[in-house]
């Protein structure tokens, strides 16, 4: 899933984002992941976006 | 707090004690003077009474047959018969010692005698060449040339131990007295002050933003009090005021809030018609002017209600708070091509009103981003104490020279750049954080780079 769409499905906005929310939120997401003991992982896909496995 | 002369509780003990001690003195003196005075009429007294009898003994006895034991005798019989005490006696005639008591010393020669010898019948105080005290009187005995006088001599020494023992407990009990009053008063006192550093501290505490407390009842002094009394109902007069204030603050803004929000829709409706370009412009200002109306109205209604009744506190978590403020100003941060960048934090939960605080937080980032030269960055840090969160906004801007630094915390408070750069501001928002970051128990300042 790229940036952009994660903003637009999360905020309605398609513009890129000034902030560093996404990193911070998907950092949060990560870390929640791991406490819980998923095996889900989030990767970054270099200037793309973020990708599930 | 350092205590001086001047506070109370060390003055008054101290008064009281000086006050004592002087009052001591003065009746210890007197006491020791009327002891000494009485004491020696007494022991003229009893001189007076012995040299008398011992007169008359001498006159039957007769000068020329007058032995040491007959002396020695008649004093010993006197003394027993009238209780008086130890007494010496001799007899001189013609300038020589004729007879005298064993217990006069051998070295009372005629020398020493003649040398202090008081007229007849004045008694008086004398002192040998020994040193030794006595208080002598002296009576004439016989006829013509059979004259003798007889010397009647009581040691002193027995009587000054007592009167120095006597100014010595004098002195002691006086200096015992003093210290007990010096201490129970300071004692007294301090109790009786001690309510006045516990309203000064419950005074100190109180501000526009919890009137709400009142002075501790004081079980002090009863002038004390009364005066916390009087300094909590003036407490409750201006809580009053203080909410009739803010009410009419919360209403005056609810009563703008529709207008303006009708200015702004009508605007933008008028603006999707508009073709001039000048009409354009000019409702592009009005909308831009209604807008900052708008937003100076919610900041005053938050405001009002920041002061009021505490909001109830929930846990929020840090982060989550830190990005929907983010959010908030993403628009603002895009039109200015200024970069926000929020440092990866530790979870923290705080117990806080939810609302206020990303209000605070949205303040503070807008703040930063308005004054950031363009395609600048914010940095907003985090980092979580044992009982506190430090939140640090570090923007590129002009800053805020170190005088200001305090006033821009005030309600209305712009500094010229400011208006000039966004004249439509409020000069709310900082004082929005401050209350907020207050009522949550923090500090907030600004620091230059």
């Amino acid at each position: 899933m790229s940036r952009e769409d994660l903003f637009e499905q999360a905020w309605g906005e398609r513009e890129q984002p000034m902030s560093n929310t996404i990193e911070v939120l998907v950092s949060r997401l990560r870390r929640k992941l791991r406490e819980a003991g998923s095996a889900v992982t989030i990767e970054a896909v270099k200037g793309l976006g973020y990708r599930l496995r | 707090m350092k205590l001086t002369w001047r506070h109370a509780q060390v003055f008054f003990p101290l008064l009281g004690g000086g006050l004592s001690a002087l009052v001591l003195l003065a009746l210890g003196s007197l006491a020791y003077a009327v002891f000494t005075q009485r004491v020696q009429a007494d022991v003229d007294e009893q001189l007076l009474t012995l040299a008398e009898a011992m007169a008359s003994v001498i006159e039957f006895e007769g000068l020329d047959q007058l032995q040491a034991a007959t002396l020695q005798e008649g004093i010993r019989l006197h003394q027993h018969t009238f209780h008086l005490a130890h007494h010496l006696a001799l007899v001189l005639r013609q300038g020589r010692i004729l007879v005298r008591t064993a217990d006069v010393p051998e070295t009372l020669g005629e020398a020493e005698v003649l040398r202090w010898l008081p007229p007849e019948g004045q008694p008086a105080t004398v002192e040998t060449k020994e040193g030794t005290e006595y208080r002598v009187l002296a009576v004439s005995v016989g006829q013509g040339s059979e004259r003798a006088t007889l010397l009647v001599l009581r040691p002193l020494l027995p009587l000054r131990r007592v009167e120095r023992l006597q100014a010595e407990v004098l002195v002691g009990f006086g200096f015992a007295a003093t210290l007990l009053v010096t201490l129970a008063l300071a004692l007294a006192s301090r109790r009786a002050l001690a309510p006045v550093s516990d309203i000064a501290a419950t005074a100190r505490r109180i501000s526009g933003e919890n009137l709400a407390l009142r002075v501790p009842r004081v079980s002090g002094a009863a002038e004390l009090t009364q005066l916390a009394e009087v300094i909590n109902e003036l407490l409750a007069t201006l809580e009053r005021s203080f909410a009739a204030q803010r009410q009419l603050a919360a209403d005056a803004a609810h009563e703008l809030k529709t207008p303006v929000a009708v200015i702004v829709a009508a605007a933008q409706e008028a603006l999707g018609e508009a073709r001039s370009p000048a009409v354009r412009q000019s409702l592009q200002a009005i909308l831009e002017a209604a807008s900052g109306l708008a937003q100076g109205i919610e900041d005053l209604v938050l405001l009002a209600r920041a002061g009021a009744a505490p909001a109830e506190r929930q846990p929020v978590a840090l982060e989550e708070v830190l990005v929907e403020a983010l959010m908030s100003v993403e628009p603002l941060a895009r039109q200015r091509q200024v970069r926000i960048h929020l440092a990866e934090l530790e979870d923290c939960e705080l117990a806080a009103e939810r609302t206020g605080l990303c209000r605070a937080f949205a303040n503070l980032l807008r703040n930063a981003v308005q004054y950031s030269p363009e395609g600048s960055e914010v940095e907003v840090t985090a980092s979580v104490g044992e009982e506190t969160v430090t939140v640090e906004v570090a923007d590129r801007g002009p800053g805020i020279p170190e005088a200001e630094r305090e006033r821009v915390f005030q309600r209305f408070v712009r500094l010229a750049p400011a208006r000039h750069a966004y004249p439509q501001g409020s000069g709310l928002g900082l004082a929005i954080v401050r209350e907020v970051v207050q009522a949550h128990g923090g500090q907030v300042s600004i620091h230059g780079r």
